[in-house]
């Protein structure tokens, strides 16, 4: 197994609603191997959006981290200054997020969008970064880059928005890629594309995944490991195989019982 | 006796206009479909979105007027109803729409949700104790606490907000319900158990369901019969169990494969349909598209 | 299912978050004692609108004297002469050997209170023959405090009834083009750019022009009225077309269509209240249009004629910059049209910010 890349430790997170205290997560430990794919699995309200959000730090503010570690590449990020922490964002861990509209700008380009991203991160001049951002949307199986730079998000179906979204995720070259249910919005047919994508994508650039789903059967066909949540707990988390073939907790029988018929 | 027959109905959508002399261009959202439902066997609409399902259903309830074609509810037309005859047609059939977030207007309390379903039925709901009857029965047959009807639709979960408006589209008691993606936005647990309570309130209000999904997997346990769409034609229909073991046509095999082993199926080309293409019985009961 | 005793809409939020905004609040009260005084304007004024006293013409606020011979006594003013100086310019000489006193719920001019209640009693007024001008007279001689409150009358509530009729019109006109899309969307809308499309102050001046001119003052306000309204409804009703457009498209509006409900009942219930929040901070900055297109038309002597009030008319009289200069006073209604169309606005700008979040920079 490989060394691994991104660890949670007893990771706590509350919310205080007026005198309520209610917890959100409860002591989550999840490990990331390197070069792997991640699946956490869990319906809605079980914590698993919460997770990916806390390992960036992007809770919203009424959510307060009590408790725990976040280590990614030997240093916790909970811990280190903000100014680095704003680089580990940008440019080691990218987020995918569900709705690729909601998550580009509606008035500026896809390649104009990307190409932020190559400026804040890189030092390439602009020759550069216009051939980077078509080789980008070209990784990502996008078939015609020059028009798709060129085209407003809302002028993109869903598959290719989302296509686009993971160019601008995979731009600056990050170690590891947190994606949020990134395809419940989609046709089965385009789920299966951009899983297929993912994987193809892991191999070529050495990428680590995390992938946040509520489809176990999805997660079961790509992920190596798979970490099942239930109202802010990990209830069970191994080798894929092992999870799916042999499940402990009556709560992954019931998410499997969706896969199997 | 069939429950609802639809025969070459066709409805184009102009994407350009017309200009001097020139043709506009249009999308075929639907082309030349037919089908028919018959009581109790509840029958899919499969395909990718932009495949013309939703359009097609929409159809149905008379949201959208078809180009042409002919729509027969139990035998009678439905396309000059008036009057009495029209609200019938209105009742007998009902649509669960797919985003409960979006569904349901986020200003009214639930009981007004339910209470504005009763509009076809004025006078049979007139008083307010009849209307608290009906609305109890409702919430009861759907799994919801009666303790509810005050609150506005924010205060629910997906499956909850799902849930009303089920609830909302038996007011009526419709011999139809026409599930448009109704549990597509779900995760998984919750669309089991809608689907679990669907098929409850199925035997307990003799409904058929027309269930619209881009995901075969999804609607396999509860339909009887699958017809899959492609751009705006049916391309396969046949009975589940026989489309998923035997699917024929090209497109059905990628959805399966998409929707099973989240696999895509790599094509060299696009899947070509011939304008002249017509569903043929290759097998018993089992239609495939062909030339 | 959490939140059980929470069921505040959006609205009551919204509402909320005006109440803290303090510039807001004091706008919110100085309308309503403007608009306050506007509905007791019989009552609060020493004089009516039309008492005239030719000898008095463009007298200066009177001072009130709190002090006779350095003692502290009731409030009085003291009496005046009008005499001529070398240049035979007017000037008004105080005889300090008359004294008047300001009475509190003195007796003057009979009328009736809210139009019901027969009675005499003014809230201030002077023994006789004595005059109070607290904020001086104008070319007649009339009291500019009292013809404010009077002219307030008709200016501000020409902006309330305005607003009222021409949103009706904007709201129905609006939702139906943009509920029924198609035909009626283009007919409707090519009709609000004709209206739209004329320079705003001629046309109000053409449709004046079509009005009689031997109608009586009450017939002008609600000619006035109208024709403010004709002007002001088109643009109102472009931009809730718009939010229509994509509010018909909301799963909720299909699944009433498909219950059968009939389309006014849509319009009103479904598609109209989501439309409220902009439609509130739209009247509200939008009255002071109307506001001033009364004045306008009143300056130019189009409007409410003399000796009915409006702040308007009031102001023709400052139409000449030597008057202006003799007799700065007779500026005090500018004063409140100002007052009135900042308190609007402020208040219009506030309430987007509270309705709207997301229209809130950070």
């Amino acid at each position: 197994m490989n060394e691994t890349l991104l660890t949670i430790k007893d990771l706590s997170v509350t919310v205080h609603d007026g005198s309520e205290k209610k917890i959100l997560l409860n002591r989550i430990c999840l490990d990331v191997p390197s070069l792997s794919i991640v699946g956490l699995v869990g319906g809605s309200g079980s914590g698993k959006t919460t997770t990916g959000l806390a390992v960036l730090k992007l809770l919203s503010p009424a959510l307060k981290i009590d408790d725990g570690e976040i280590i990614f590449q030997n240093e916790n990020l909970l811990k280190i200054a903000l100014s680095k922490l704003q680089q580990i964002r940008g440019k080691a861990i990218s987020m995918i997020f569900q709705e690729p509209l909601q998550a580009f700008n509606p008035v500026f380009t896809i390649g104009y969008q990307i190409e932020e991203v190559l400026v804040m991160h890189t030092t390439l001049n602009t020759k550069q970064r216009k051939e980077k951002i078509l080789s980008l949307l070209d990784k990502v199986g996008i078939k015609d880059p020059k028009r798709v730079a060129g085209n407003y998000p809302h002028q993109l179906s869903g598959g290719m928005r989302q296509r686009a979204m993971i160019a601008q995720a995979i731009a600056v070259d990050p170690r590891l890629i947190i994606a949020d249910e990134p395809t419940s919005n989609l046709d089965v047919t385009l789920q299966a594309r951009i899983m297929e994508l993912f994987l193809q994508l892991r191999d070529e650039l050495k990428l680590t995944l995390l992938l946040i789903t509520h489809d176990l059967g999805m997660v079961s066909h790509i992920s190596d490991r798979v970490a099942v949540m239930n109202q802010g707990q990990i209830v069970e988390q191994g080798i894929t195989k092992e999870v799916i073939e042999n499940p402990q907790q009556e709560y992954t029988k019931k998410l499997l019982g969706n896969i199997k018929f | 006796m069939i429950l609802l027959e639809l025969k070459n109905i066709k409805k184009y959508f102009p994407i350009k206009r017309k200009s001097w002399g020139g043709q506009g261009a249009f999308v075929k959202a639907v082309d030349q479909v037919s089908l028919s439902i018959y009581p109790g066997e509840n029958v899919s609409l499969v395909g990718e979105s932009g495949c013309g399902k939703t359009t097609l259903a929409r159809i149905m309830i008379k949201l959208i007027q078809q180009d042409s074609g002919s729509i027969k509810l139990e035998g009678q037309e439905v396309a000059n109803l008036k009057g009495s005859k029209f609200r019938k047609f209105r009742k007998d059939i009902q649509m669960v729409f797919q985003d409960p977030f979006n569904s349901l207007d986020p200003r009214f309390t639930v009981f007004h949700i339910l209470k504005e379903a009763m509009t076809l039925e004025k006078v049979r709901y007139r008083h307010f104790r009849d209307q608290e009857q009906r609305i109890k029965e409702l919430l009861a047959a759907v799994d919801l606490p009666v303790n509810i009807l005050n609150r506005y639709p924010h205060e629910f979960s997906g499956g909850e907000r799902q849930r009303i408006a089920i609830a909302r589209a038996l007011v009526l008691n419709p011999k139809l319900l026409i599930l448009d993606e109704a549990v597509s936005s779900l995760d998984v647990l919750i669309q089991d158990q809608i689907l679990k309570l669907l098929q409850e309130l199925q035997d307990k209000f003799q409904l058929t369901y027309l269930f619209i999904s881009h995901n075969l997997k999804v609607v396999r346990r509860v339909s009887h019969k699958i017809a899959v769409m492609y751009k705006g034609k049916i391309v396969e229909m046949a009975a589940t169990q026989e489309i998923f073991q035997n699917p024929l046509h090209p497109y059905t095999k990628e959805l399966l494969s998409a929707a099973i082993e989240y696999k895509s199926v790599r094509r060299s080309e696009d899947i070509n349909i011939h304008p002249n293409a017509q569903l043929v019985e290759k097998e018993k009961g089992h239609f495939v598209l062909d030339v | 299912m959490i939140n059980n005793n929470r069921h505040h809409s959006q609205f009551q939020l919204a509402l909320q978050r005006f109440r803290g905004n303090k510039t807001a609040m004091a706008c919110v009260f100085i309308l309503g004692f403007l608009y306050f005084s506007a509905v007791f304007a019989e009552f609060l004024s020493p004089y009516s609108y039309k008492d005239e006293q030719r000898q008095y013409s463009y007298c200066p606020p009177t001072p009130v004297h709190f002090f006779d011979q350095g003692r502290l006594t009731w409030p009085y003013v003291y009496g005046l002469q009008l005499s001529f100086n070398e240049f035979y310019k007017r000037e008004y000489v105080t005889d300090v050997n008359t004294k008047y006193r300001v009475k509190l719920f003195a007796s003057g001019e009979s009328y009736k209170l809210l139009g019901l209640i027969p009675t005499r009693v003014h809230l201030l007024g002077v023994e006789s023959p004595g005059r109070i001008y607290l904020l001086g007279a104008d070319s007649r001689g009339r009291d500019i405090f009292s013809r404010l409150i009077f002219g307030g009358r008709v200016s501000l509530s020409i902006g309330l009834i305005g607003v009222l009729i021409s949103f009706t019109i904007g709201l129905l006109i609006g939702g139906a083009a943009g509920y029924y899309g198609g035909r009626v969307d283009n007919y409707l809308m090519r009709l609000c750019e004709m209206v739209i499309m004329f320079p705003g102050f001629y046309l109000l001046l053409a449709l004046r022009s079509a009005v009689p001119d031997d109608f009586n003052s009450v017939q002008v306000y609600f000619a006035i009225i109208l024709i403010l309204s004709f002007i002001g409804w088109a643009s109102l009703a472009r931009i809730i077309r718009g939010m229509c457009l994509s509010l018909r498209e909301r799963e909720y509006v299909l699944a009433a269509k498909s219950l059968g409900v009939n389309d006014f009942h849509i319009i009103t219930q479904h598609i109209l209240p989501h439309t409220l929040s902009y439609s509130i901070f739209a009247v509200m900055l939008s009255i002071p249009g109307y506001i001033l297109g009364e004045s306008a038309l009143s300056l130019i002597g189009l409007g409410i004629q003399d000796p009915f009030a409006s702040w308007g008319n009031m102001l023709s009289d400052a139409m000449s910059i030597v008057r202006i200069k003799f007799a700065p006073w007779i500026l005090w209604p500018a004063f409140f049209i100002f007052l009135t169309v900042i308190c609007f606005n402020i208040i219009g700008n506030v309430l987007r910010d509270c309705l709207d979040p997301n229209l809130k920079g950070n």
